[in-house]
This record gives C-alpha cells, sequence and structure tokens, in this order.
C-alpha cells in the first residue's frame, strides 16, 4: 500500500475513534437533562443576595433571557432539537433553569448549539402565548421587539438612582441585531450543566459606565457579543 | 332516502352553518387590493371580534379605568380623536402626537406614525403601558380582566379557554380592528359604478392623480410609507419621527403617510395636529413647491370630501358595546 494513503487512512481512522469516543451517546438512557447555571464570581445566584465579582459588589434583582433553538450537533450535522424552540429563562422561577427532553434513536453528538434571543421571524409575527407572551416583561411597548436578555440589580458602586442597573439588551434589525448563536463542544454525559458567567458582563458594565441599556443600538450589539463568552460546559 | 340518512344530513348542515356564524371573511370591494395581513394563519372569528370590540371601549385596560381605547379613537371620528391636536391620557395627560384615526389596518404593515410597532397585534402594548396614555402594563391588564367572571366567559367562547393571557387580549383588539373597513365612499361607490363625481369632483379627482397620487395612493389612499412632508420641527415637542426608530438620519422627520379617507370626520391634521383646516394642509403643499391656484385647491377639496364614509362612521357593528356583567 501507498504509505501516502495508509498514513491518511490510519489519521482518519483515529480521528472518528476520537469522534467516537469523545460524542455523547443517548441511546441507553434516552433522555438528556440540562440545567442553566448563572454566576457571579463562581457562585450560583440567588436573587437579592451579595456576590462579589472581582472588586465589585452587588446583587441581582432580575436576570432573564430567552435561550431559543436549542440543539444537539454531531461536528456540523444536526442530531436533535431539544425542548421547545423559544425558552424563557428567569432566574426567579427555578423550574426554568431546568431543560430536559426525551431522546430517541439518537446518534452521538459532540456539541450543543442555541441562541441567546428571538430570530428576527418570530420577532414581525405577531403575539404568541406561553414564554413568548409579552406580560413577562421581556417585550418592549414602546418599540416592537422582545428582550433577549435583561440584567438587573443594584450596587454600591453604581452612580445611579438608588444605586441600580438595569441592562436590557434587545435588537432583530441589522445592523443592531442582538441574537447571538453559541457553540459549546461537550463531553459524554447525559446531564449538561450550562454556566452563564455574568462577571464578563458586569466587568464591561462598571468598565464602560453602562448602566442603563433600555434600547436596540450599537451599545446594545457590543454587549451582545459578550453572549457567545459567558457560556461555558460545566465540569 | 333513509330518515337516517336525513337526519345526518341536517346535523352537518348545521354544523356547517355555525362554523359560517364564527368564522367572518373580512368584506372589501373588488377595486381594493389584497390585504397585508394574514388571515390564512389567523382567521376572522365573530366570538373574537366581539371579544375586541368590548374591550376597545372598557377603561378597564388603564391605570385608573378612566381611558378606552375608543377615547382617543372614536367611531364617530372614524376612530380619531377630532379637535385634538394631541392625543389625551390619563390625569389629564397631553401627549405628543395626534391619535390617528383607525381604518383598513389589515393593509397595513407597520404602525404608529413613525411606524415602531411591527405587527397590529403589538400596537396595543405601546397605549397600555405609556405613561401619558393608559399608564398601566400587560400583566396589570390580564390580573385585572383574570377576575371577571364576565370576560373569563368571553374568553372561554373566543379561545376555548378561561385563563385570560397577554397574548388573547392583544388578538382579540386585533380581530375588532382589522374589522373597521372603510369602502363605502362616494369614491368608492363611483368606482364600482354605483355614482358619479360632479363636474368639480371630477376636476379634483384629476389634479390629487397628477399631484398627490404618489403617496397618498388610491384606493387606500396612503402607500402608507414615511415621508418628510416639509413640516417645520414643532420645537416644544422636538418629535423627528422615524429617526428614532430607525437611528438613521436621512430618517429625520420623516412620519408615516396618513389616509385620506374620513378627512371630515377626523381633523386636526398632520402627526402633531397642527393644521385645522384642509386649506391649511393645501397652503402648505403649495408652499412646498406643487403648484394649485385657489380654485384648483377648491376642486380637490371636493374631490376629498368624496372620500368621506359615512356608512363606515355610522357603522352600528363598530360601535359602543358593554361586558354584560
Amino acid at each position: 500500500m501507498n504509505p501516502y494513503l495508509s498514513a491518511f487512512l490510519m489519521k482518519t481512522a483515529i480521528f472518528h475513534l476520537f469522534i467516537l469516543f469523545t460524542s455523547v451517546t443517548l441511546d441507553a438512557q434516552k433522555a438528556l437533562s440540562i440545567s442553566l447555571v448563572p454566576t457571579i464570581g463562581n457562585a450560583s445566584i440567588v436573587l437579592d443576595s451579595t456576590y462579589q465579582s472581582g472588586d465589585i459588589s452587588l446583587s441581582i434583582s432580575n436576570l432573564k433571557f430567552y435561550i431559543s433553538e436549542l440543539a444537539l450537533f454531531n461536528n456540523d450535522t444536526f442530531v436533535a432539537s431539544v425542548g421547545k424552540k423559544h425558552h424563557l429563562f428567569d432566574v426567579g422561577l427555578p423550574i426554568s433553569g431546568l431543560l430536559s427532553q426525551e431522546m430517541t434513536e439518537t446518534g452521538p453528538f459532540n456539541n450543543i448549539r442555541f441562541n441567546i434571543g428571538i430570530d428576527s421571524l418570530t420577532h414581525s409575527a405577531g403575539a404568541f402565548e406561553g414564554d413568548l407572551d409579552p406580560i413577562h416583561g421581556m417585550y418592549w411597548s414602546w418599540q416592537s421587539g422582545y428582550i433577549h436578555f435583561k440584567l438587573e440589580g443594584t450596587s454600591p458602586a453604581c452612580p445611579t438612582r438608588q444605586n441600580k442597573f438595569q441592562i436590557h439588551v434587545g435588537g432583530y434589525q441589522a445592523p443592531n441585531n442582538t441574537i447571538r448563536t453559541i457553540t459549546l463542544p461537550v463531553v459524554a454525559s447525559s446531564t449538561l450543566n450550562i454556566e452563564i458567567v455574568l462577571d464578563k458582563i458586569i466587568q464591561r458594565m462598571f468598565g464602560r459606565q453602562l448602566f442603563q441599556m433600555m434600547s436596540p443600538g450599537p451599545t446594545a450589539v457590543t454587549m451582545a457579543d459578550l453572549f457567545p463568552q459567558i457560556f461555558q460546559i460545566r465540569k | 332516502m333513509t330518515s337516517k340518512a336525513i337526519v345526518l344530513l341536517t346535523f352537518m348542515f348545521g354544523l356547517m352553518s355555525f362554523t359560517d356564524i364564527k368564522d367572518i371573511r373580512l368584506p372589501y370591494p373588488a377595486h381594493f387590493p389584497h390585504p397585508t395581513f394574514d388571515f390564512q394563519k389567523t382567521p376572522l372569528d365573530s366570538t373574537k371580534i366581539l371579544l375586541g370590540r368590548i374591550l376597545f371601549y372598557d377603561p378597564i385596560l388603564s391605570k385608573d379605568n378612566s381611558i378606552s381605547c375608543a377615547s382617543c379613537h372614536s367611531p364617530y371620528n372614524a376612530f380619531a380623536h377630532t379637535d385634538h391636536d394631541l392625543s389625551h391620557g390619563i390625569f389629564d395627560a397631553i401627549g405628543t402626537r395626534n391619535a390617528p384615526a383607525l381604518f383598513n389596518l389589515a393593509w397595513q404593515k407597520e404602525f404608529m406614525w413613525d411606524g415602531a410597532i411591527n405587527h397590529i397585534d403589538m400596537q396595543a402594548l405601546a397605549p397600555i403601558s405609556h405613561p401619558g396614555e393608559m399608564g398601566s402594563s400587560i400583566n396589570e391588564v390580564v390580573s385585572t380582566l383574570n377576575e371577571s367572571n364576565a370576560y373569563k366567559d368571553l374568553f372561554q367562547k373566543a379561545f376555548g379557554e378561561k385563563t385570560i393571557t397577554g397574548a388573547k387580549v392583544l388578538k382579540a383588539l386585533t380581530q375588532f380592528q382589522l374589522t373597521l373597513v372603510s369602502a363605502n365612499a362616494k369614491y368608492d361607490k363611483v368606482k364600482i359604478g354605483e355614482d358619479s363625481f360632479t363636474l368639480q369632483e371630477n376636476n379634483g379627482y384629476l389634479l390629487f392623480k397628477k399631484n398627490c397620487n404618489t403617496c397618498h395612493q388610491e384606493p387606500l389612499f396612503s402607500n402608507y410609507q414615511f415621508a418628510n412632508n416639509g413640516l417645520p420641527v414643532d420645537t416644544t415637542l422636538n418629535d423627528f419621527g422615524r429617526w428614532r426608530v430607525t437611528g438613521q438620519s436621512k430618517d429625520s422627520l420623516h412620519f408615516k403617510i396618513p389616509s385620506l379617507r374620513n378627512l371630515s370626520y377626523s381633523y386636526p391634521y398632520m402627526h402633531d395636529g397642527r393644521f385645522k383646516t384642509l386649506r391649511e394642509v393645501l397652503n402648505h403643499y403649495t408652499e412646498q413647491k406643487i403648484p394649485l391656484t385657489s380654485n384648483e385647491k377648491a376642486d380637490i377639496i371636493s374631490f376629498l370630501l368624496t372620500l368621506n364614509d359615512a356608512d363606515f362612521v355610522f357603522d352600528k357593528n363598530n360601535k359602543y358595546y358593554k361586558i354584560k356583567e
């Protein structure tokens, strides 16, 4: 055999073995549960407790965001969807942090993908029930659009009225679209813990003195650009 | 035919007529274009229309139970607020824009003077939440309605569920507002061959087609785009219109082009209600280099008056309807 060819075949075989071993196979358990765990300074968040992010002390009164089109992939091949199309995470509602999905005949997968925010088609299609109902405080009334991500709280370091900060990230039309796709590599397990590390958002907020963000625009876009960096799989 | 078959057929016809009563097709004449609203996806339904109509006239939507949609959108003013330049709200608040007339909404894609709202369902959120209008919120509205057995019954009839949600409130309001079709003015009767213009009206129509029809396109009398018609900004309001929505300076002072139907019922005119008469409006346009003599202005006005639709304004199906407690 041509030595180059055999080396190539060997490499391919090793690559496939690698994929095989690093992929999560759900055929046995046929159920996947995902938990969403927001943290500040490595501590899980409970409403109205005090946290420390670097030298900033703060407390969170509200954290909500839309996680949509969550799906499992094997490399770039779609494997299965998880949960409903649009899911509202609300830190005040612990059950919203748990997503589970019965899996039938699911092949291996090695990464998980989802959007933070709501797609533009859904944005312009009128009122919806459930997690998309505008009663959740995640819809702007003065200008159409879902708030994709909302973080509110107080910090003695905030030079605002009652030391409050209100970060509402939204906008679905170019060039101010703030929907972001997150891809996370996954190691073998039927339970996935997705950690939302809020420290980056907090550092940005204080670094640029952005304590009130409530409309679509270039500032919201720079905040949304942080989204792919704040999600990670918790070991 | 056996008696069993007759019973079955009677039963089936009974079912069919029941469906007919619930589902309604939006009535509009042949000279109208196809509506932009997707009726395939969301068909009209008589129980939802009635619920929407009751909500439209109920001040329960406002914080202090004082203002309904109809407070600023009265049926007898083609659902505008005649004689008020700017909209009103709770605690005698005055808004920043003229309450626009509501009709032919099924042909519109963007709502409000600046097009900030992208779907008719979502429009009601703006006045409900605005502190200078109803000063409430959709959450408050939903919890107040959920305390009313009469409303629960109406929602049950309309949606098959007693639990009232924000989406259901909005969708019911949409259903009623979609039925507000103005298509029976003298102009429409001329179009379908049931009437004819006078000499002056016809001359006005020719002048209209030459000078006004690009923006105020017939038969809806608007292309529902946004334009700067040359009005200087009112420095007491500093409203730059669509600029705030798009963030692009080219949209400064762009406002939605309104329909010219029902003008006699819906004065004053312009986004801030600054003109009380059609003569003032036409004078503004001649200042904007549209050449019209005084006689030509009179002719155009006589044509514009053929767009008044009394059948729509006094339609008993659109007027006040109260919930029966």
